[in-house]
């Protein structure tokens, strides 16, 4: 049976599960800033690649029922 | 919508679009119920306040070995149908679920310096847990050293594919062999066995942890989507200047 309490003790070994729980966030803060950092790197990057008035082969493949297959495709 | 329509990269980022901010949202509400009850989830009465490392613990291997079983799936996609999202979702995958990965064997290091008197030891579930870090890594490595993206796929998709038999092996080394690792706690035929009071609290973390999960790999499978663009964008000009 888990001990019941009211009032948040870490005890002895307060360092350890302080340590993993900051590892954690820090781990999780991370990942989420990369993923968000680099999508507007790269949203920045395609806009100015079309106001540019670069194109794609697929662009007006776009709208169709096609299923591209090909990573140049995209 | 069918689902199939997902499959054009256009349709997928607008779906992904609209879907993102809920996501978000779902994520950031299971998380607001998911830390309370962990850090005020009462304490094991053998390890104490230790056992509020569970909460993180779990699921980053969880969600370590659920990010490999997906980028799987993504390469049976990619070999089988060779179909372009397949391989998006793959290379995804992959930095999140090295980054969960590592989140397991930081905290179970941390965990087991109190209850086991060491940081880590070559058990049979930490080394194979370990090694899946290490194909992460492997396979992280592998899209980057090609510059074709498709061939980059298909080498990280049988890569992913062979590695895909420490899977099992991770879920079972603590049955079959003798390790220091506590068996199997919920996951099991008989049922969790661990008591309802941490077990919910562990329900939620891994509810909330499973949420970010998906949610960042949305965000990144539109990243990567966006960099192929601006990749094939980048070539049509170097064939233009090149006059082809």
């Amino acid at each position: 049976m888990p001990r019941q309490d009211d009032n948040v003790e870490l005890g002895p070994y307060a360092a350890s599960i302080v340590s993993a729980y900051a590892a954690a966030v820090a781990i999780v803060a991370g990942l989420i800033l990369w993923v968000v950092l680099d999508g507007r790197r790269l949203q920045r990057m395609l806009e100015q690649a079309e106001h540019k008035g670069w194109t794609r082969r697929s662009a007006r493949e776009d709208e169709g029922e096609r299923c591209e297959r090909t990573g140049k495709n995209f | 919508m069918r689902l199939i329509d997902l499959a054009n990269p256009s349709r997928f980022l607008a779906f992904s679009g609209r879907l993102l901010p809920w996501l978000v949202g779902a994520t950031v509400i299971a998380f607001a119920i998911g830390l309370p009850q962990a850090w005020f989830a009462p304490d094991d009465y053998q390890q104490g306040a230790t056992v509020k490392i569970m909460f993180i613990h779990v699921p980053g291997a969880w969600l370590g070995l659920f990010g490999w079983a997906l980028m799987s799936a993504a390469a049976l996609g990619t070999l089988v149908w060779r179909h372009p999202l397949a391989d998006v979702a793959g290379k995804a995958a992959a930095p999140i679920g090295a980054a969960f990965t590592l989140m397991c064997l930081l905290t179970g290091s941390l965990w087991g310096r109190p209850m086991w008197g060491t940081y880590w030891v070559w058990d049979a579930r930490l080394s194979s847990v370990l090694v899946l870090l290490l194909m992460y890594l492997a396979v992280i490595a592998l899209w980057r050293t090609m510059d074709d993206p498709s061939r980059a796929a298909r080498a990280a998709a049988i890569f992913t594919l062979v590695g895909a038999i420490n899977i099992p092996i991770i879920k079972f080394s603590v049955d079959w062999w003798n390790t220091l690792h506590q068996g199997t706690s919920v996951l099991r035929l008989g049922g969790p066995r661990i008591h309802v009071s941490l077990l919910i609290p562990l329900i939620a973390m891994l509810v909330a942890f499973t949420l970010l999960f998906i949610t960042l790999h949305v965000a990144a499978m539109r990243n990567e989507i966006m960099r192929r663009r601006i990749r094939t964008m980048l070539m049509m000009q170097a064939d233009a200047a090149a006059g082809r």
